[in-house]
């Protein structure tokens, strides 16, 4: 693993009111690494993906993405990372090509790039013909694959992901993260939330989420070693009954 | 036939209301805005003339003359300007709105020009009726004497007039606008083809999502009924049974309508644009509201037929300031009856058939 | 630049594709124009009256005449029961009565001042005021002729400006305004906000996409359609009422984008401060029919008292409607134009830049 940090973080913490959604959290993720933020609904993962895409503005502590500081360099960051957003964010009433279009031409390419890109998409995901059809009409892990390759239409160095596989079946999951380990050779940083158990043993390394707080941070198998499990599963839910009935005392 | 079930109506009727009340943000504003609105324009709406500024080119000064003119300025209606006889500079003061009218005097007093800027047609023509009034009052032979009795609104209140119609205009606004994006927020979201897979019947659907909407109409017409009353000091001469029966079926109305658009609407801005539209104009200008409908073409006279507000106008008016009770205003609740079974009738088809497509 | 084009062609393509939407912006224009240019005057007609008859003379029998012929009234009942009057009134029946009394006849012949009693129902008092003068002037007109006077002053009355009283010289550049404010307020504000419901939005503020990009990506667009908007329903209403503009073209379509920045800017605000479509959906309702009502196109603002007047004088709209008349009516020059000019020059700069500072690209 290269030793260039692609985010850092210190202390870094939101709260919405009264409610904190992410409280103090120390992060270090290396360029090439796929790292994985495994944690229950509502356990703060989104949050901390969009303040270190420069949607939110944390309430405290620092961060930086690619070396740029979220605070006052968010404009940079967005020029050097790729964001795929849990929602479906495509646009539903456009073709496949026209969405192509669209997103090369916001983050600046010109024709020819685009059109090249697209060839690329179109072998790569087997679109054919579907090239010309209403995105609402193509089938759902085909739209979520495209909606990736338009995050990463100016090839990004650094990729968010939030929950990209939801909702799809096994093999477009199992697609997906061909993609995710390809890119992660390429030298690209993967940046992932998930709450599928499974998902995480991919990733170099993980973090758990509860509460706001990261209550475990370690490649898969030394969570598994240290924890006496046989998968990430069981790790999981030992590490959150300890965090309750900590919580309980 | 199909028979419904409370259940599932009921279940639909309080999800709904669940909906409204979570949204916080439109609550205040649905219940606000329509109290601002009727305050504001309660106190903006008033067709009296406050002020007529008029030019008077004096080329006889006479007595007679001066006279005349002097029952102009004797009055605190008129602004009174000396103006020429010269065409371009009387051209110049319409334009730069410095007056009016302007009357022209002529040398021998047999012949007086009065000149009215028309741009304004509605000022105009009352504009002209006072100053005809101001000259005429002077004559020496009055011929015949005429008493004239103003009836249930002897002291001329604009409120009188327009509070009933901002009540109007404002339920009908706020429930047709409610309801027109209830459905189609859901077909937008997605959310409706969840419904479709359990038994529920289109007819319960609609119904369902009526009944919170009756709900919060009615209280926001309440609201702005008392606030009416106490800050214009108008009456309410009618029964106050009578006066909730009869919204309530103006309110299904509205709200039926709105419905109806939800139903025909795809998206949400298209739901929009049709209830904006085709609710402010018509109770804007098609009902009654300001302008009297004898008055217009008769065209016009048969379309505002389907102005569900041509209907409310009455029975607010009447009943409020002519205390008319509910036999006399039975007319009206019939139409806006007819009109919401209509309207619901469209939607329920509308929606069953589509609901049907769907599946 | 290149960013800029793929937002607005974006944004096109999405508008043309929604083929419901184009039709209703084509189609609801025309149907405006047509309701309501006709509904608009003020002028008495059909002022339903009942005429009690007491002295059933030859002479009162001309005067019912003369007013059943008028063009302002309608003659609903002749009766000899004047217990009518207030029943027909309060069952909104008519109008108004008039009530002869016994000797009408002989008084008038006689030179004797005879009464004539006048009922109006007051809930309409514009229309009732109207009627009361219009009938006593009536009324006199006839006993001058009866007694074969000579009014003392003749008055000729000259309308300027709109010399037939047409409203529709006057209605249809109100109607066109308010249509192109609805239009653009709405488009606006819901763009923007339907692009935070469905998550779109989200993924164009994490692109390096420049907020005024972003900004000018969408109001570029709904600018073009809200002055084609404008466009298709002047065009419409001087086709269907054969009035014809005055002024110059290339004014009229300046001051139509002056404007269209204020509304567009109302539009922004609307929807950074509204989370659902709904909720920019009420402010916008809000927003629109405060500026119709306070807009001088129903209800002159001279007439309102001072403190609804100053709130008044803070609505762009009733300076459009200003402008939009001038020109369309006067041709008039810009000098006359810059009273109101100036104000919308001042909100539009101010809205427009308040909006797009407001507008952040971010989620909080």
């Amino acid at each position: 693993m290269s030793k260039i940090l692609s985010v850092y973080t210190n202390k870094i913490t939101k709260k919405f009111g009264s409610f904190t959604a992410v409280d103090n959290v120390d992060l270090e993720v290396y360029q090439g690494e796929i790292f994985g933020f495994l944690g229950a609904n509502g356990a703060g993962k989104s949050t901390m993906i969009r303040m270190l895409c420069g949607l939110l503005t944390p309430s405290a502590g620092e961060a930086k993405v690619g070396g740029f500081d979220v605070y006052k360099e968010s404009e940079l960051i967005k020029k050097s990372i790729g964001y795929m957003s849990q929602k479906f964010s495509l646009y539903n009433d456009l073709t496949v090509a026209e969405n192509i279009d669209f997103y090369g031409g916001v983050y600046s390419l010109n024709k020819r790039s685009i059109q090249e890109k697209k060839g690329e998409i179109a072998v790569e995901l087997d679109l054919g013909r579907q090239m010309n059809r209403l995105t609402r009409d193509i089938p759902v892990g085909l739209k979520q694959k495209l909606a990736l390759a338009c995050a990463m239409l100016h090839d990004p160095r650094i990729i968010f992901l939030d929950e990209p596989t939801s909702g799809v079946d096994p093999k477009v999951r199992k697609d997906f993260w061909n993609i995710i380990y390809q890119l992660s050779e390429q030298g690209k940083t993967v940046f992932v939330t998930t709450h599928f158990m499974d998902e995480a043993e991919y990733c170099h390394r993980l973090s758990i989420m509860h509460q706001g707080k990261i209550i475990a941070l370690d490649s898969p198998q030394n969570l598994k070693k240290k924890n006496e499990e046989n998968s990430i599963n069981d790790v999981f839910i030992k590490l959150i009954r300890s965090q309750i009935d900590a919580d309980y005392q | 036939m199909q028979i419904i079930n409370k259940t599932r109506v009921f279940a639909i009727a309080k999800k709904e209301f669940f909906h409204i009340i979570h949204d916080t943000r439109s609550l205040i504003i649905v219940f606000l805005l329509p109290l601002i609105q009727l305050i504001m324009f309660g106190y903006a709406l008033n067709t009296e003339i406050k002020n007529i500024n008029l030019g008077i080119s004096d080329n006889a000064k006479t007595e007679q003359s001066r006279a005349l003119i002097k029952r102009f300025l004797g009055s605190d209606l008129y602004h009174v300007y000396s103006i020429s006889n010269n065409s371009d500079d009387i051209h110049h003061a319409f334009l730069q709105k410095k007056v009016n009218a302007v009357l022209l005097i002529s040398h021998d007093m047999r012949n007086l020009q009065l000149i009215i800027d028309g741009s304004d047609p509605n000022s105009a023509s009352i504009i002209k009726n006072y100053i005809s009034q101001t000259l005429s009052s002077g004559q020496s032979i009055i011929p015949i004497d005429i008493r004239t009795q103003l009836l249930f609104n002897p002291e001329l209140k604009s409120s009188y007039f327009f509070v009933p119609g901002l009540i109007a205009l404002i339920l009908v606004m706020i429930s047709a606008l409610l309801t027109s994006i209830s459905i189609t927020r859901e077909k937008e979201n997605g959310t409706l083809e969840q419904l479709l897979v359990s038994p529920l019947l289109p007819l319960e659907f609609i119904l369902g999502k009526l009944l919170p909407y009756i709900f919060i109409s009615m209280t926001i017409g309440f609201l702005i009924l008392i606030c009416g009353l106490l800050l214009f000091d108008v009456v309410f001469l009618g029964s106050a049974i009578a006066f909730t029966i009869l919204s309530f079926v103006y309110v299904c109305t509205a709200l039926s309508f709105g419905l109806m658009i939800s139903t025909v609407s795809q998206t949400q801005m298209q739901a929009m644009l049709i209830a904006l539209i085709f609710t402010m104009m018509p109770t804007l200008m098609l009902s009654g509201f300001m302008l009297p409908l004898e008055s217009m073409p008769w065209l016009i006279r048969i379309i505002s037929w389907i102005v569900p507000a041509k209907f409310y106008l009455k029975i607010a008016r009447g009943l409020m300031i002519k205390g008319n009770n509910l036999t006399e205003l039975l007319e009206p609740m019939l139409f806006l009856l007819g009109f919401t079974i209509l309207l619901l009738s469209i939607a329920w088809n509308k929606f069953a058939k589509q609901m049907k497509e769907l599946k | 630049m290149k960013r800029l084009l793929s937002l607005i062609k974006k944004e096109f393509i999405q508008i043309f594709r929604d083929k419901y939407m184009t039709k209703l912006i084509v189609f609801i224009p025309v149907v405006m124009n047509v309701l309501l240019g006709f509904a608009t005057s003020n002028e008495l007609k059909n002022y339903s009256l009942i005429i009690v008859d007491l002295d059933q003379s030859n002479i009162a029998r001309e005067l019912i005449l003369r007013i059943s012929q008028a063009q302002e009234f309608h003659v609903v009942e002749i009766t000899q029961d004047h217990n009518l009057i207030h029943k027909k009134l309060h069952l909104w029946q008519a109008k108004g009565g008039v009530i002869i009394p016994k000797s009408f006849g002989k008084d008038l012949l006689l030179n004797k001042a005879p009464q004539l009693e006048l009922v109006f129902d007051a809930v309409d008092g514009l229309s009732a005021g109207l009627a009361s003068q219009s009938i006593a002037s009536l009324v006199n007109n006839f006993a001058q002729d009866i007694e074969k006077l000579e009014p003392s002053i003749k008055v000729d009355e000259r309308i300027w400006y709109n010399a037939d009283m047409t409203p529709y010289q006057y209605m249809v550049p109100g109607i066109v305004a308010i249509l192109v404010t609805i239009i653009s307020m709405l488009f606006s504000s819901m763009a923007l906000v339907k692009e935070k419901e469905m998550g779109t939005l989200e993924q164009l503020i994490v692109t390096p996409i420049k907020k005024w990009e972003l900004l000018a990506g969408k109001l570029i667009p709904f600018l073009i359609v809200s002055l084609a908007e404008f466009y298709l329903a002047l065009f419409i209403g001087q086709a269907v009422f054969g009035i014809t503009m005055q002024g110059s073209y290339l004014l009229l379509t300046l001051l139509a984008i002056l404007y269209l920045f204020t509304t567009l800017g109302l539009g922004v605000s609307i929807s950074v401060i509204s989370q659902t479509q709904q909720q920019a959906l009420f402010f916008t309702w809000f927003f629109v029919l405060f500026m119709s009502l306070l807009s001088g196109l129903f209800f002159p603002v001279s007439n309102m008292p001072d403190s609804i007047r100053w709130v008044a004088m803070l609505n762009p709209m009733m300076y459009f409607v200003d402008i939009m008349r001038e020109v369309f009516q006067k041709a008039n020059q810009f000098r006359y134009l810059l009273k109101s000019v100036i104000p919308l020059t001042i909100y539009g700069i101010f809205v427009f830049s308040f909006s797009v500072i407001k507008f952040q690209k971010r989620i909080d």
